[in-house]
This record gives C-alpha cells, sequence and structure tokens, in this order.
C-alpha cells in the first residue's frame, strides 16, 4: 500500500534526504532509500524524483548545476525557480545531475571536462548524480548489462560487493582517469527512479566486472 | 526564543545547505579541512559553534542528542548548548552514549564505542595542525597541497632533542588515509586510536576558524611517531576510578573539595555512572587501553 | 560506593541568568528605555552597529541594554541576529557622494568647493568633566526650545547640503587614478570564507565590519613606524546617503528608495606611484563605518592601504590584520580560556611528568660515574 503524499518539507524531507547522503558518502556503497522522501515530489519534470529530491537538499543560490536529460529547458527553470540556483555549463558546475543514458564518448568529454578541484581546494569539485535503473547487493538475476562493483577504501570494511543496473561501464572508466591523482577527482552518487541510493566519492577504489 | 519565530534547528535552510554541501565533500576528502561560511552563532566563537553549526544542520526529527564537554554531561557549556538545541527543535536528548544517535563532544570520546548509526561531532579550537609551525594560512594550505608536512615532524624531532620525548598532550597530529595531517581536537592522545578503523562517522567543526573536516568510519588514522620513539597515550597506572572502579577509562584528577586529597574519576560521567550500575568496576564495556 | 558525578551544570547556569538579571537591575532608579538609548548615546549606536554588521540604530540600542552598556556583547547580539534573518534584496551601490552632509572637512586643502563644515565634531571640546550634567533638565529645555527657534529661522534656505568629493578635484587634474567603475560583485565574508590572497572588496568588507578598538591601535602603528602608511585625509564626511533597491517586479533600471542611513566616510591620500603609463599617482584609502565613527573609518583608509604594500610590518600583514580585527571572533576565542580545560591540562600533566622522568634518567648516569 502506497503511503500517502504529503507537500515536500524543505525542511523535514531535506535533513532526512541529506543524512542518508552523509552516509552514503561516509559509507560508499552503502545502500540507502529517500523513497519516503522522494515520493512527495511525484514527477514534475522530465527529473526522475530521486534526482530531483537530491537536486533540491543541495544546491541554492550559492553554487550551480546542469542537467542532461532530454528536456534539459524544463528541468533547468524548474530548479531555478525552486532553488534559486543557476545553470553553469559541465566545466564549471557544481552539481550535475545525469538522466539520460549517454554515449560512451559523450561521458568521456562530459568527464573530462568537468572540475575536479586543485591541489589546494580539491573541495572546488563537481558531484555527479546518475541516475540508474536498479542497485543491489546481491544480483539475484543478472542480467547482461549488469556491472559488479567490488569497492574498498574509506569507508568500507574490507571490500563491498555491489550491481549495478543501466550504467555504462564508460563512467567507471573515466572516473578512473579523473580521479587519479588524489585529492583532486569527482564525486559520485547514483540513484533510482525509486530513491534507492549510493555514493561514490572520489577515495574509493572499484573493480568492476561486466555480468 | 521569544517572540520571533526561528526555522527548524535555528539555521535557515541556506545556511544548513552550505553547511551541508561542505560536510559531503569532507566526507569524501577523510581529514581535509572544508572551508565554509559559518554563521554567527547565539554562543560565543570559541565556544563551539563549529560543532553547533554541524549538529544543526545534522539533526531531525528521531534524533536523540547526548552533548558533552570533557566528557561531562552537566558541564555548564554542555547544558548551555543542550538548551539551545532543544530550544529550536523538537528532539531528545540523552546522557546515554549508546542512545544517541548524535553526540556533541568537546575535548573527549566517549568510552563505548561508536555504532554504525552513530555520529559523533567535535568541536575543534584550532583546526589547523601545522598552525604550531606557521601561522599563516596561505602557507599552510600550500603545504597541504604539496602534502609537505617537514615542518612538522621537524617540530617533533625538535622535542625529543629537547625533552627527550614528543610533549604535544592533547589535539596530538595524526596521519588519515595516508594523505592529510590533521588535529583530531583536543582529545586526549588515549582517544586518538578510537579513530581508526571506527564503525561510526567522526566529524570535526570550527566555528571560528570556519572549517569542516571528517574522518569516515573504516579509515586509517595513525597518529604521527618515530620507530624509535612510538606514540604513547596518557598513562594511568595504578590508578582507578574511585567511583566505579575502572582502571580502563580515562581518569580525571580531582581534588576532593573537603579533604584536599588528590583522587581520580572517570572523565566519562555516563560510563562510570553505568558501571556503578552494574556494581563495580569492569573492563566488559569493550574499551581498548 | 555512591559516587556520583559533579552535577548541577543547569542549575548554575539557570541561578546565573537570575544574578545577572539582578545585577542589571537591583540598582536602577527608572528602567531604561532602548529609544533613549538611541537618541542620548548615538555614537555608541553607532559604533556597534558597524560592528554587528547590521544598520539598525533601533536594535543597536536594544542590544546596548541587554549587555547592559558592553559593545563587544551588543555586537555580537546583533551580529547573531543577523546571521538569521533572509536575505531577500541587494540594494542598488550607495553613493557616499550624494550624501546629505552633516559634516566635511579635508586634512589636504584649506579651501575646498563648499567650503569645511565643522559639523556635529567633538574634536575641539575641551575635555573638562562637566558635573552640571548631572542635573541638566531646565537648561536642556530651554537650550532645545532656543536652538529649535534658531533652526527655524535659519530654514528657509535650503539646508540640504550636497558636496562635490575633494579627491574628484585632484581626478581632474590626473593627480589620482581615474579607474573605471567595477562592477564586479563584491566578495561576501558572510556567504563565504574568505581566502588569501584576499581580494580588495572583502578587505573592505572585513575593515568596515571591524572592532574600532583594535583597528585604532593597528592603524596608530602603521602611522608611527610600524609601517609605510601616514596619510591626509583628502575628506572625512558625515551625513545620510539614501539607500535604493532595485524594484522587483518591473524594469531593470527601476528603483524604490527604502530609506537611508548614517555614514561615514573617509578618502586619504597616501604617497604617490607611478601609474601604468610611468606618471606618478597618488593613491588612495578608503573608509566607511555606520553612523558617526571617525576614528575607525580613518583606521579602515590607512588599513587598507597597507595592506596594499609590501613589507614586515603587522599592518602589512593580511592575515595578521584581516584575522584579529573581528571583535566576535577575538572576544570569543580570549573569552573561552574560561571553559573547561581539565583534558587539554591532564594530557599536559602527564607530558611533563614524562619529561621529569627523563630527566632524572639523563641526570642518574652522570652521578655515578
Amino acid at each position: 500500500m502506497e503511503k500517502a503524499k504529503q507537500l515536500f518539507s524543505n525542511v523535514h524531507d531535506t535533513q532526512h534526504i541529506y543524512r542518508q547522503l552523509l552516509d552514503a558518502m561516509a559509507r560508499p556503497g552503502k545502500l540507502l532509500s529517500i523513497s519516503d522522501n522522494s515520493q512527495n515530489i511525484g514527477k514534475t519534470t522530465d527529473l526522475s524524483p530521486g534526482l530531483t529530491a537530491i537536486a533540491l537538499t543541495l544546491i541554492d543560490r550559492e553554487v550551480t548545476f546542469a542537467i542532461h536529460t532530454v528536456d534539459n529547458r524544463s528541468v533547468e527553470n524548474y530548479l531555478q525557480m525552486k532553488t534559486m540556483s543557476q545553470v553553469a555549463p559541465i566545466d564549471s558546475a557544481d552539481y550535475i545531475f545525469i538522466e539520460q543514458t549517454l554515449s560512451q564518448s559523450d561521458i568521456e568529454s562530459f568527464v573530462e571536462r568537468m572540475k575536479a578541484g586543485t591541489l589546494q581546494d580539491p573541495h572546488l569539485s563537481s558531484t555527479v548524480i546518475i541516475r540508474v535503473e536498479t542497485l543491489m547487493a546481491e544480483s539475484e538475476s543478472a542480467e547482461p548489462s549488469d556491472i559488479q562493483l567490488i569497492l574498498s577504501g574509506p569507508g568500507i570494511k574490507d571490500v563491498r560487493r555491489r550491481f549495478v543496473r543501466g550504467l555504462s561501464p564508460a563512467w567507471l572508466e573515466a572516473r578512473y582517469k579523473k580521479n587519479k591523482e588524489f585529492p583532486i577527482g569527482i564525486d559520485m552518487i547514483l540513484a533510482t527512479d525509486d530513491g534507492d541510493m549510493m555514493a561514490l566519492p572520489r577515495t574509493t577504489k572499484i573493480e568492476s566486472l561486466v555480468i | 526564543m521569544s517572540d520571533r519565530a526561528y526555522n527548524y534547528a535555528f539555521l535557515d535552510e541556506g545556511s544548513k545547505k552550505e553547511i551541508r554541501r561542505a560536510t559531503l565533500k569532507a566526507a569524501a576528502i577523510p581529514g581535509y579541512q572544508v572551508p565554509f561560511a559559518s554563521r554567527e552563532m547565539p554562543i560565543g566563537r570559541g565556544w563551539g559553534t563549529g560543532g553547533l553549526q554541524l549538529t544543526l544542520s545534522l539533526l531531525g526529527q528521531g534524533d536523540c542528542l547526548k552533548v558533552i564537554d570533557q566528557g561531562h554531561d552537566d558541564s555548564v557549556n554542555a547544558v548551555s548548548i543542550k538548551r539551545l538545541v532543544t530550544a529550536c527543535s523538537d528532539i531528545e536528548t540523552t546522557e546515554d552514549s549508546e542512545l544517541a544517535s548524535l553526540i556533541q563532544s568537546r575535548h573527549r570520546v566517549p568510552e563505548v564505542p561508536l555504532r554504525e548509526d552513530q555520529i559523533l561531532v567535535f568541536q575543534v579550537p584550532e583546526p589547523e595542525p601545522l598552525r604550531r609551525v606557521e601561522p599563516q594560512e596561505q602557507q599552510t594550505k600550500r603545504l597541504h597541497a604539496e602534502k609537505d608536512y617537514s615542518s612538522i615532524w621537524l617540530r617533533l624531532y625538535e622535542d625529543i632533542v629537547k625533552w627527550g620525548e614528543i610533549t604535544i598532550g592533547a589535539d596530538y597530529p595524526s596521519l588519515v588515509n595516508d594523505r592529510y595531517i590533521f588535529n583530531p581536537s583536543p582529545i586526549p592522545r588515549y582517544d586518538v586510536a578510537k579513530l581508526h578503523n571506527a564503525e561510526g562517522l567522526y566529524l570535526f567543526g570550527a566555528g571560528r576558524e570556519k572549517k569542516i573536516y571528517a574522518i569516515p568510519p573504516y579509515t586509517k588514522v595513525e597518529p604521527l611517531q618515530f620507530d624509535d620513539y612510538p606514540f604513547e597515550v596518557e598513562r594511568f597506572d595504578g590508578l582507578c576510578c574511585s567511583a566505579c572502579g575502572s582502571q580502563n577509562a580515562f581518569l580525571d584528577e580531582i581534588f576532593d573539595e573537603e579533604t584536599g586529597t588528590k583522587i581520580y574519576r572517570c572523565s566519562d560521567t555516563n560510563y562510570c555512572a553505568k558501571v556503578q550500575e552494574r556494581g563495580g568496576y569492569s573492563d566488559g564495556i569493550g574499551t581498548n587501553v | 560506593m555512591g559516587y556520583v558525578a559533579v552535577t548541577g551544570g543547569r542549575q548554575a547556569i539557570e541561578e546565573a541568568d537570575q544574578l545577572i538579571k539582578w545585577y542589571r537591575l537591583k540598582d536602577m532608579q527608572a528602567l531604561l528605555n532602548p529609544e533613549e538609548i538611541n537618541n542620548q548615546m548615538r555614537l555608541l549606536v553607532d559604533r556597534v552597529m558597524g560592528e554587528g554588521g547590521l544598520y539598525s540604530p533601533e536594535y543597536a540600542a536594544l542590544a546596548l541594554k541587554q549587555a547592559e552598556g558592553d559593545p563587544a556583547e551588543a555586537a555580537f547580539l546583533l551580529r547573531a541576529y543577523r546571521s538569521t534573518l533572509p536575505r531577500r534584496h541587494y540594494s542598488v551601490t550607495v553613493e557616499p557622494s550624494n550624501m546629505r552632509v552633516i559634516r566635511r572637512i579635508s586634512s589636504s586643502f584649506k579651501d575646498i568647493p563648499g567650503g569645511q563644515l565643522l559639523g556635529p565634531t567633538y574634536d575641539y571640546t575641551h575635555r573638562l568633566l562637566n558635573f552640571n550634567m548631572r542635573h541638566e533638565e531646565q537648561a536642556v529645555e530651554e537650550f532645545l526650545r532656543d536652538y529649535q527657534l534658531q533652526l527655524k529661522e535659519e530654514s528657509n534656505s535650503n539646508t540640504d547640503v550636497h558636496l562635490r568629493k575633494v579627491v574628484d578635484l585632484l581626478r581632474e587634474e590626473n593627480l589620482v587614478p581615474n579607474k573605471q567603475v567595477d562592477e564586479e560583485e563584491p566578495f561576501d565574508v558572510t556567504r563565504e570564507k574568505l581566502i588569501f590572497p584576499s581580494s580588495r572588496s572583502g578587505r573592505l568588507q572585513i575593515l568596515s565590519r571591524g572592532e574600532t578598538g583594535v583597528m585604532t591601535a593597528l592603524a596608530y602603528s602603521s602611522m608611527r613606524g610600524y609601517g609605510a602608511i601616514h596619510p591626509t585625509i583628502g575628506e572625512l564626511r558625515v551625513g545620510y546617503t539614501d539607500v535604493l533597491i532595485p524594484y522587483p517586479f518591473g524594469d531593470e533600471d527601476d528603483e524604490i528608495y527604502i530609506g537611508e542611513m548614517m555614514l561615514t566616510e573617509v578618502e586619504s591620500i597616501n604617497g604617490f606611484e607611478k601609474n601604468e603609463q610611468g606618471n606618478p599617482e597618488f593613491t588612495l584609502g578608503y573608509g566607511l563605518t555606520t553612523g558617526q565613527n571617525e576614528v575607525k573609518a580613518i583606521a579602515m583608509a590607512i588599513l587598507e592601504s597597507s595592506l596594499e604594500t609590501e613589507g614586515s610590518s603587522p599592518t602589512q600583514d593580511e592575515e595578521f590584520v584581516l584575522l584579529h580585527v573581528d571583535s566576535v571572533e577575538s572576544n570569543g576565542f580570549v573569552s573561552h580560556l574560561k571553559l573547561p580545560h581539565y583534558i587539554t591540562f591532564q594530557s599536559k600533566l602527564d607530558r611533563i611528568r614524562q619529561a621529569k622522568k627523563e630527566n632524572r634518567n639523563e641526570v642518574r648516569p652522570k652521578q655515578t660515574q
């Protein structure tokens, strides 16, 4: 039975989403859910509720964002109106929301352009939020495009295995190149339409296998 | 909070967002000091505004908050902070470190190890470990970028030459994730090991200096030491808490109000109370010496 | 065993709350009306507004009452209050050159267009403690009545005084840089941590919110020789400037007047340097404060000029100046030493006891030789 929808609270829903995001970033690969909060948004634009919820939680007039979806314009207008945040090109955007899948060469060029901070200011790097189809701890029904991620590094006790559907391996390749010189790097969050979520900060070592 | 309505958890949502963004970056770069705007709070700069901003940006319905100072729940400043938080939010407070989801602390880590569902927020007076040897922020920023830590190693070496030991007491500089040297806040050396490979998340807020940093769980934290001069913790050899008998807790040295004699008591008052409840000293509550 | 940890923190605070209230009120004859603080202690109110970073004479007066007259506490109250206010608009750039002037002097020229207007100033008063002010009710009544009559008589002519800037005269002779107006959005230290090297707008903002005393001391050090700046005041003006915001619902050019604020502005003239074309030009310093706070405005002009020069004096070190002039931060951190430091001290005790042991170990072998 569906939980009754309420109006998305800019105070309480964002706080809960933030706590999930922080848990995700502190424990890379841990599967978290923001469905309780994102369901209060519904599908108002081309941007999925998961990504929209994260956007409403993080962006405002002090930062910039970029969108990649079918109807970028309507999403940009929506987010600008809701948060007062400004659109910026991929090269300078603080938060980048990828709703639609991209070709390998597009992924490579996007990631290459993204800002990854500097040695003095590694925090001035973009956070990329990517919509994926499914995130799983175990692969119940492996499909050909599923990727197995073997994660290690700060926040992870020994090793963590995750299965992702709907993420092009090109993202992981591009991320690897981008994040070679720690602390410089980009941080990633993967989110599904249902509000499942996990984070891959730049500290996480990823070994990936395509099923 | 009289005739003017304040936002939930005092801070306006814009302020919370800025702190939250900085905290997320801090979690992604363990030990690196992320700058943030740092709003003025109703308590003094230097009195916990950084820790308070972190707590206020974190807390929400369902959280349970513990605030301690020197390990004590009833310390005047801890009480003052708790009052402020409860006045502007609806969350519960507790003295039991095992019941809290959020713990804000000045200068101590509770004796009972943090669980995965807990966050410890430290109040930090001086976030910059290299400030001991370099007053300029512009310089220390560059040194961290270049991973040039020779100056602090030299300082430790000079200590050994002069005193035969490293004389840094609390706030002992340590290396995180093999990359950044950081100040763990003025916790005793005794507590530094608790940050290494922990289950819980440690966040550090320096309000006056305007920095936030983090130690994620399962992260390497190594106090600086030389092979022939290893890191030493405070020792309480042969001493125990005169209230609960604990030998494996950090002890306060106190002069008895009435007799004037020197006695020792657990700094972590909640831990002490629990041990007493269980009827005497124990080493079963799980702290490492 | 029955020992309970030292408790009473909560009761202590509650009792302290009562005690400060008691000390504030126990000897009162008549309850202080914050309006009267605003009316009769305007210079203190002006100072607190500047250090609090909030232009509101009414709230500054209230803060002073609440803080029993402590300007640092009052500024703190304003800052904490300001912290929570939503920011709805940004004003159009305020133009002190259009100021409705009540006082304007120049130390650089004897005569200037519009003349030297002494205005309300204590500069030339004789600092003789006036015991008559203890019972001045009748004298005050007479004075106000007579002076108001005098003002009425003089009000036939237009009393609003608008004066050209002295520095503009020097600009006409190309002795002062003729810079383009820089429309870049200023750095806002209340939204972003100031980074070094700092931008000029960040520096000016920090100084404008700085504590009067520390800024005066630092400027003094520069003048006495710990620095390069001993300027002449091109102009000091005090008066009321209009504040306008862009009309939110109309044309970009439409503006609404929302009020006026009293400001003190100082433009100082330092030495001269070669400009890009190789011609000598005066370098200027700028100071701006809320209300009438002249010494701080002058100090600000000296300090911001000093920070543009190179050298080893404290006032040429931007981190030294900018990180230590904030009254909330400096008062807070110095005062925080009153907080318990038992842990850090215990840790130090451990170290000194160890060091003593090491010392004995080193000494002993020599003695047995």
